[in-house]
């Protein structure tokens, strides 16, 4: 056997895994409804629901959903993220504002940060500032926690090391500090993408004119079953495709922390 | 250069509790020599590595560094037990961390570098991240970069004891190669006896804490060192002194240490 069939032999075999339990589960889904044993009415065939999304995605309807809703919760979650980034290496580094800062952060962020809707609704009116709101106050949080327990997680010995060899107070920020809690910074953002799909569809939901969410809240409000299932098939499709980009960033970002 | 430790206190206050970790040590450490530095456990030969570094302030005492300066980098630097390397450079770049701190220009760091990661037979690995080493490379490149910095005087703690045996010999082999290369100042802590008669010019004997230099004792052996060398009737001499020396410091301690369960 040559290494290259090898290699094609685990590809196929890894698909399998990974695709197999999906199928199986599509499969018995059809097979159930089909034979009565669960009423279409609730559950459409799933042969149906990829017939419905084969179409909203040719008639243009889902693509120019997603486009609003991925712009929305792009802007948002870039706001989010990187305030927190920016807000957590400062008050990580720089004890006084630590002092002053961390009780704050830590009464504020039990609050469900979704409640802060109506005082954007109150504050941006109607459109897209409130939804883009709530998905950067959303992605804040995990980020600005994940940045401060990576700039506390670094090994002490290592700040050391680098003072010993000679770098000063600055260096060893930015050649020890910083690259030793982007791991957990990478944690943060893998949970806020996470927490920002979710939001951005929610808010849509509620107060949405465009976007997924909106297009999800009409099927249901005009009980529109199949529609209804290929935009969740769409959404999940999408979140996988979230997180694999972040994944893939990290990946090429922290070649050092690739799975060992 | 010349190291001349006197009187050197050192008091940690661990929650509210003062510990005497050094108690007045006193040591001269000369040109050029290997000297190995022996205790017990816990009695403060990290402690006074780090204020010869310049690591941790002394309580009390001075630390002076006499004679003419003839290396390019800092005084002191240190090589760690557990390596200390920055996990996220490659080897090439760990090596050449401090003439970058420095300012050294990027071309002729990364040839210097290049040339130690060569002399610690690294070769082929200059791309690889820590990880991707075993614990003997690792410790390779730990002494690579300190080599690298060209410091006057190498302090190294324990950089051998997470080793298993057999690598631990093959570094010991190594060092003493390297060592008769560059000819610097090394003060060496170690928990090996025979490792310390084997480096050492002269062998250092801390007592049980609070931590003072109790007997220095003077390694007859020629150099170059040959592991041959661990066989010879000289060799047991000079290791059962240093053991004698150093049990009655163990006893101390453990009878301490019983003392403190007793309250
Ligand atoms: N940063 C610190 N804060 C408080 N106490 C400390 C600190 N560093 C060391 N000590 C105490 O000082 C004493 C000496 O510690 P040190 O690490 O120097 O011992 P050592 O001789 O290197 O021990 P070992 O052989 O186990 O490495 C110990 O009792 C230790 O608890
Ligand atoms: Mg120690």
């Amino acid at each position: 056997m040559t290494i290259s069939s090898g290699k094609l032999r685990a590809f196929a075999s890894s698909v399998l895994y990974n695709v197999g339990p999906i199928v199986a589960v599509l499969l018995l889904w059809e097979l159930s409804v089909r034979s009565g044993l669960i009423r279409a009415f609730f559950l459409p065939p799933v042969s149906d629901v990829l017939v419905q999304l084969w179409e909203s995605i040719t008639s243009g309807q889902l693509p120019a959903a997603f486009l609003v809703t991925t712009k929305r919760m792009l802007i948002g979650y870039i706001i989010g993220a990187g305030s927190a980034i920016v807000f957590g290496l400062l008050i990580g580094i720089f004890r006084p504002l630590r002092n002053f800062f961390y009780p704050i952060v830590a009464a504020v962020y039990p609050l469900p940060k979704i409640a802060m809707l109506s005082i954007f609704i109150v504050v941006f009116g109607v459109g897209d500032p409130p939804i883009i709101a709530s998905v950067a106050i959303s992605s804040f949080f995990p980020v600005l926690l994940n940045t401060l327990t990576g700039l506390r997680s670094i090994d002490p010995i290592l700040i050391k090391a680098a003072e010993d060899l000679g770098a000063n107070r600055f260096q060893v920020t930015t050649k020890v500090v910083l690259p030793g809690s982007l791991p957990m910074i990478f944690t943060g953002l893998r949970q806020s993408s996470a927490v920002a799909l979710i939001v951005v569809v929610a808010v849509e939901m509620y107060i949405g004119q465009s976007g997924v969410g909106y297009l999800l809240s009409w099927a249901t409000e005009f009980f529109k079953i199949n529609l209804l299932y290929a935009n969740l098939f769409a959404i999940g499709i999408f979140g996988i495709l979230v997180f694999r980009l972040v994944d893939f960033i990290e990946y090429i970002a922290l070649p050092w922390a690739r799975e060992r | 250069m010349r190291i001349s430790v006197s009187n050197v206190d050192k008091r940690f206050s661990v929650r509210g509790r003062e510990v005497n970790a050094l108690n007045k040590a006193s040591l001269e450490v000369r040109d050029a020599e290997f000297l190995t530095l022996l205790g017990p456990s816990g009695c403060g030969k990290s402690t006074l590595l780090q204020i010869i570094a310049g690591l941790e302030p002394a309580t009390g005492g001075k630390v002076s560094f006499e004679g003419r300066r003839t290396a390019s980098g800092p005084v002191t630097t240190m090589v760690w037990q557990r390596y200390a390397l920055f996990p996220w450079r490659t080897i090439k770049h760990n090596v050449a961390f401090g003439c970058e701190m420095r300012g050294m220009p990027r071309g002729e760091r990364m040839a210097r570098a290049q040339h130690f990661i060569e002399n610690v037979g690294l070769i082929g690995f200059e791309e690889a991240f820590p990880h991707e080493l075993s614990g003997g490379m690792q410790q390779r490149v730990a002494l690579a970069r300190a080599l690298c910095n060209d410091p006057e005087i190498l302090l190294m703690d324990e950089p051998l004891a997470a080793l298993d045996a057999q690598t631990r010999t093959v570094m010991q082999v190594e060092l003493l190669r390297i060592w008769d290369q560059y000819k610097k100042t090394v003060v060496y802590v170690t928990h090996s006896i025979d490792e310390a008669v084997l480096l050492g010019d002269r062998i250092a004997i801390m007592s049980a804490r609070p931590g003072r230099i109790k007997e220095v004792i003077p390694v007859t052996l020629p150099r170059p060192r040959t592991l041959d060398m661990l066989t010879t009737p000289e060799f047991h001499k000079l290791a059962d002194h240093a053991w004698n020396s150093i049990k009655e410091e163990f006893d101390v301690a453990y009878g301490a240490s019983k003392e403190g369960q007793s309250q």
